[in-house]
């Protein structure tokens, strides 16, 4: 049996609803929003696999001052003396911009992007798919147009060995190939650069929170969506959503807690906004799930405790990832600070297990994860705030992909007591928010709309 | 010392001087601060000398705490001194702290030092592609060869400058094999006798596992190891290598075939002690975050006391294990300075484990029949869990001196580690035993007591519990195969403790003759390393004496004082 | 708050304890009175009678993005006001404290709002934002969750909670923030939470009977309730490891256990 029967055989329908609480979509069967069907969803990751970020403030301040490769994350520790230039190269951005184009595009009429933002500033760009579809990784469209733009300011300019060529190229790229990294002028839309990518099935998981919350200007459900997308979308990159049961797994628990399917998450949050704590959230959670005949009374004890039973752990795990966010929103909601994340989910999936005997988020890898997580942003180790993380980090990784949204939705409603907050870490994103398409800026909606269109087809 | 289930609380009773039972200490704050302790004192007035002779504060604990008042204050309890399980040496925790301790550090060189290449291949090419005999008279002189090359002596180039001997006393290289007939012809210097070495059945097992290739294992002197890191072993015992075959075979260095000596000595049949881990490990080859756990067991070499006890070899387990882990890795390698604690030492002072130990296998014959008997499911784990934690934490309650003496973070790892070799000598299966220790931490330890470790800690237990035995990417493997490089380990670090004792546990409990590796199971059962692999807790002691003599001291090389 | 009770299996003194930990309507006694400005001097983050800094302008003073969420949830206080984010931190001995970590943790979770907190092996952390902090000190402080010679507010140097006793059956602490006063009976605070000295001392009451504490401890003990004897609580932990390890091999093979 395939997935799409599985699901079908389990009658898996969703109703989808807006950040307002509104339903958008009705009776939505679970595989319209996966991966490997849903528009939006499809759209968002061949626009991530396609994408070159350019920074050319960042280039020509570099080449000003002879401030190239730099490691540090923030600031910069190197200044090569005799390596200044003085290049307008913001000013002249829309030549340089054609000449990138001319390169990279493979026909006239292809489906490459070029935007210049901020009045030169950056160049945010799609390599065309022909281009794409040779490529062996992610790293593909960046160097491609990292390599372009090193050539057309070189020429532009008119550079040469003898002065300065290979300067221009440290703008772009930073100190690599000598380091790993490259922290120079070129990015992408998502920061997986194979060479220090942690293993494998991660690149999807390389953003920070913090770049998720710009993209979606602090929307806290459609930050949680687009968070929950690339997480589970990810799952299926690295053989986790690869067996029936798994792959429904990961699609209810897109659709719960990214989604707002059924508009669980919205009507616990509104009904815990005023004075629920994470305990009443709690208790709203199971008993959601038990009206809604996920759970049901297995055993009673001598003291009147009840032991729950599930037919269906998968849904179980999607109410509980759902109620999860709900507590966080409500909890860090109510202290408009993201710093109590972690202990939120702790403290959720803690009590949960005990109050229930039934397993908590993703089998007790959620709140291993938080654990950590709690530990190590607020202790000597070198962690920082929940901004800064990104669900391929080794302290976050390991729970499959029911962590990061709730991370989203706490650095949203966080009012400014973080130091590592977007506007320091996720500048670009925040710059280029403007040209990204709509399915990323809005992706409640647009995977919505996507999974209309296959509304009776599956 | 014989050892009973009260063993470690009578030496608590001897080494605080009152009852265990006593819930109050009459002396505290009265306990004479940092004095009341003999080298905390010799390392106060050591450091005012260095500062009086550079010039720059240094070390003081006292000036911190009682005159800048920033620091804590130290010695207003008891700093208690502690017996080494398996020993009769008492000595202070400073004693066991990974940077005071040389044997320690010996242990560690030791391990990462040693390079394991089978050189069936070389011979192969000599033979396929030179046309030459190879004989026990060519391979003896291959060996003195290369004992010469692999302490930096030139056999091919003249005006070569080569290394003084002296800071490579340690630097030598042996072989073995299988076959009785083969080890038999060659010169009984540079052989490992399987059959000296282990018992008749283990040996013939061993053999067995080895086969009749034959095994050649390098000891890079630590001095190399410790100017370069352990990246350089392999290509060190290459060049080694390959200069010895080059000149005892009277080659052409340069031709062709030269390369297939290289590559058969860097990466065709060699064993790394430690792979390359994952980039944000930030370490190279051959270092402790590539060793997979399963080579603990191999490692230590101690006499066993099966089929009736499976103690003695995994209290030596421990320690190691202990060491590696918890003082190296995570006290070190992750966190630097003060390191974690006295906690890595706990393991391995006071008899402790062995008296847990001890009522754990008399509970394991009464309810199973007996060792590695038990059936692998879901109920022994929780059985044994059960009465592991339940066991020490009835200690705890009872004597007030056991959880002074076992603070914080060191109670839970205690009773975690406890509960994962029960579980392990019970059923033989490592699973058993890994699973153990995280359902302790994560259920059993932590609803009985509401408390567990420090803030991290169970960090890893409860992804562990449904990563260990699944067959998603990052996570199931056999218990053997793991280590810190596995992703919801690594940052845990004290998260390999369980899982390489479950090993370590279990496979004594099979009596098996290695866990991982016949090849390094024999590789490690070696007289001549300055560490004694026979006898880890023996070997520490006499670091924590400063009895113990390291290799790769440079003494030769400094200016006589 | 909203009303609820949280579940939790057994039927035993520790058990109803910690349920009554985790219920809504249960109301701590009050053991003692600690003025709000002596509160302030304890946490010792600000002098007493001195402005709350902030680390933002007033909720409602800043031009944030349109997000029907935010508009859900209401901000305490202090969130409206923009406090910095303050913390407290208790070590709870080994010795019979009334709410080891762990259980403190639950207790935070089911009873707070907006907060921020850790547990380790003997401390336990809680950070909220400044006002919201002085007043929840308060209640942490002044009921029953907080025993004068079992529990003690520390930042720095926390060593303590598993030690024996001091000869007034006080926990151990290394920076002696507080001492016993013979004559009065009482514990009294010379130094913050954070080891710097008061201008005065602080009082906080008569440490609780040994068998008092015996009475609302809520772990399991040797030699009292035994943890050997928590038949429903060891069923639940068994079952739910259980279910652990199947689910992560494959999550329907929980279904209907």
């Amino acid at each position: 049996m395939d997935g799409v029967e599985f699901m079908k055989e389990r009658n898996d329908v969703i109703d989808l609803y807006d950040e307002k609480g509104d339903m958008l979509a009705e009776a939505i069967p679970l595989q319209a929003i996966s991966p490997l069907r849903n528009q939006a969803i499809r759209e968002m990751i061949k626009t991530i696999k396609r994408s070159a970020i350019i920074n050319l403030k960042k280039a020509e301040q570099a080449l000003k001052t002879g401030a190239l490769g730099s490691e540090m994350g923030v600031g910069e520790e190197c200044q090569i003396p005799g390596c200044e230039m003085d290049l307008d190269i913001v000013a002249n951005a829309g030549a340089i911009a054609e000449m990138i184009k001319k390169w990279i595009q493979v026909d006239e009429d292809d489906d490459t992007v070029v935007e210049i933002v901020d009045g030169g500033e950056m160049l945010f760009i799609l390599a065309p798919t022909k281009r794409v579809d040779v490529g062996s990784d992610l790293a593909n469209p960046r160097v491609n147009v990292g390599i372009a733009a090193a050539h057309a300011i070189i020429e532009y300019f008119n550079l040469s060995p003898f002065s300065g060529s290979e300067v221009i190229k440290a703008a772009i790229f930073g100190r690599y190939p000598q380091s790993i990294t490259t922290k120079g002028a070129l990015s992408g839309l998502i920061p997986a650069w194979p060479p220090t990518v942690d293993g494998v099935g991660l690149n999807f998981r390389t953003n920070m929170v913090n770049d998720i919350v710009a993209m979606t200007n602090k929307n806290t459900m459609n930050g949680v969506a687009l968070s929950s997308i690339l997480e589970h979308v990810a799952m299926f990159d690295s053989g986790d959503a690869i067996h029936p049961a798994y792959e429904r797994y990961h699609l209810l628990g897109l659709a719960y807690q990214g989604l707002n399917a059924n508009n669980v998450v919205y009507d616990i949050v509104k009904a815990n906004g005023a004075d629920g704590t994470i305990g009443s959230v709690i208790m709203d959670t199971i008993k959601r799930a038990e009206d809604d005949g996920v759970i049901s009374v297995k055993e009673t004890l001598p003291s009147g405790f009840k032991i729950y039973k599930t037919d269906d752990a998968s849904l179980w795990n999607s109410y509980v990832a759902a109620g999860q966010l709900a507590a966080v929103i409500v909890n860090c909601g109510a202290m408009r600070a993201a710093q109590g994340v972690p202990a939120t989910i702790n403290e959720f999936n803690d009590i949960l297990k005990l109050a229930t005997g039934l397993p908590d988020v993703d089998y007790g890898r959620g709140l291993g994860t938080t654990i950590g997580t709690a530990f190590y942003s607020h202790n000597i180790y070198g962690g920082a705030g929940p901004g800064a993380f990104s669900p391929a980090n080794p302290l976050l990784r390991h729970c499959r992909g029911f962590i990061s949204p709730c991370f989203v939705a706490a650095m949203c409603l966080d009012a400014g007591t973080q130091m590592f907050n977007p506007e320091l870490t996720s500048g670009a994103f925040l710059k280029i928010r403007t040209v990204l398409p709509e399915v990323m800026r809005n992706p409640i909606k647009s995977v919505a709309e996507s999974a209309l269109e296959l509304k009776g087809a599956l | 010392m014989a050892v009973d289930k009260k063993t470690h609380i009578k030496l608590l009773e001897e080494t605080f001087k009152v009852s265990p039972t006593d819930i109050v200490d009459k002396k505290l704050y009265q306990h004479g601060g940092t004095r009341q302790s003999k080298r905390k004192t010799e390392y106060i007035e050591y450091a005012n000398r260095i500062a009086k002779e550079r010039g720059i504060p240094a070390y003081d604990p006292d000036h911190i705490a009682l005159e800048l008042e920033v620091g804590v204050p130290l010695g207003q309890r008891y700093l208690e001194p502690v017996k080494i399980s398996g020993t009769d040496v008492m000595c202070e925790y400073e004693d066991l702290h990974i940077m005071n301790n040389v044997a320690i550090e010996q242990m560690v060189d030791d391990i990462f030092r040693t390079a394991i290449v089978c050189i069936d291949l070389p011979h192969k090419v000599l033979v396929d592609r030179y046309g030459f005999e190879v004989t026990p008279e060519s391979i003896n002189t291959y060996l003195e060869t290369i004992n010469h090359t692999m302490v930096g002596g030139a056999v091919t180039q003249e005006h070569m400058c080569e290394m003084h001997p002296g800071p490579c006393a340690d630097g030598y290289v042996k072989i073995f094999t299988g076959n009785d007939e083969v080890a038999g012809s060659l010169d009984s210097r540079f052989v490992i006798d399987i059959n000296k070495e282990f018992t008749p059945e283990k040996a013939a097992k061993l053999k067995e596992g080895v086969g009749d290739s034959l095994w050649q294992v390098s000891r890079v002197p630590t001095h190399a190891l410790r100017t370069m890191d352990g990246a350089i072993i392999h290509r060190w015992n290459a060049m080694g290598q390959t200069m010895a075959f080059i000149a005892s075979y009277h080659l052409c260095a340069g031709e062709a075939a030269i390369s297939d000596f290289a590559y058969a000595a860097k990466h065709a049949q060699y064993i790394w002690m430690g792979t390359p881990p994952f980039v944000s490990k930030a370490r190279g080859h051959n270092s402790v975050v590539g060793l997979p756990v399963g080579y603990i067991f191999d490692i230590i070499q101690h006499e066993s006391a099966m089929p009736d006890d499976p103690i003695p070899v995994s209290a030596e387990g421990l320690a190691m294990e202990s060491i590696l882990y918890f003082a190296l890795y995570y006290g070190q390698m992750m966190i630097g300075t003060v390191g974690v604690t006295v906690a890595p030492a706990t393991f391995y002072v006071n008899e402790l484990y062995e008296s847990r130990g001890a009522h754990l296998v008399d509970w394991i014959k009464d309810k199973y029949g007996g060792i590695a008997q038990a059936p692998m499911y879901w109920d022994t784990i929780h059985d044994c869990t059960d009465e592991a934690t339940m066991a020490a934490i009835e200690e705890y309650d009872t004597y007030p001196l056991l959880p002074e003496h076992h603070w914080g973070l060191i109670q839970a790892v205690q009773i975690s580690l406890i509960s994962s070799a029960c579980a392990a000598w019970a059923t033989g299966k490592p699973m058993a035993g890994a699973l153990a220790a995280h359902y302790c931490k994560s259920f059993v330890q932590k609803e009985a007591l509401m408390r567990t470790g420090w803030g991290g800690q169970e960090s890893t237990h409860h992804p562990a519990m449904p990563a260990m035995t699944s067959v998603l990417l990052d996570e199931g493997l056999p218990v053997e195969l793991t280590g810190i490089n596995v992703p919801f380990r690594s940052p845990f670090a004290d998260s390999q403790h369980y899982t390489s004792h479950s090993v370590v546990a279990a496979h004594e409990a099979r009596m098996d003759a290695w866990a991982l590796s016949p090849i390094v199971k024999v590789a490690f059962a070696d007289p001549h390393l300055p560490f004694n692999f026979r006898n880890v807790r023996e070997s520490v002691a006499k670091g924590a004496l400063r009895e113990f003599e390291p290799a790769g001291e440079r003494d030769v090389l400094r200016p006589t004082k | 708050m909203r009303e609820f009770q949280i579940p939790y299996p057994g039927d035993d003194p520790v058990a109803n304890n910690r349920k009554k930990w985790m219920n809504s309507e249960f109301t701590p006694r009050k053991l003692r009175e600690i003025s709000d400005d002596d509160i302030v001097s304890l946490l010792g983050h600000r002098k007493p009678g001195t402005a709350y800094s902030s680390v933002h302008p007033p909720l409602d003073e800043m031009k944030e993005a349109a997000d029907p969420i935010k508009e859900l949830v209401v901000p305490t206080d202090g969130a409206k006001a923009g406090d910095r984010i303050r913390y407290i931190q208790f070590a709870d001995s080994m010795h019979f404290a009334p709410l080891p970590p762990w259980m403190r943790f639950r207790m935070y979770g089911a009873r707070l709002r907006g907060f921020d907190s850790l547990a380790y092996s003997g401390r336990t952390l809680l950070e909220m934002r400044e006002r919201d902090l002085d007043e929840t000190a308060k209640f942490l402080v002044e009921t029953e969750i907080f025993d004068a010679s079992r529990v003690a507010m520390r930042s720095v140097t926390v060593h303590g909670f598993s030690l024996r006793l001091d000869e007034d059956g006080l926990m151990f602490d290394a920076r002696r923030r507080y001492v016993f006063n013979k004559e009065t009976g009482e514990v009294e605070y010379v130094k913050t939470q954070r080891a710097t000295p008061l201008d005065r001392r602080i009082s906080v009451g008569k440490p609780l009977p040994e068998d008092e504490l015996k009475t609302l401890t809520t772990r399991y003990h040797t030699a009292l309730t035994s943890p050997r004897d928590a038949d429903e609580l060891i069923k639940v932990v068994k079952r739910v490891g259980e279910l652990r390890v199947l689910g992560g091999l494959r999550p329907d093979l929980v279904d209907g256990r």
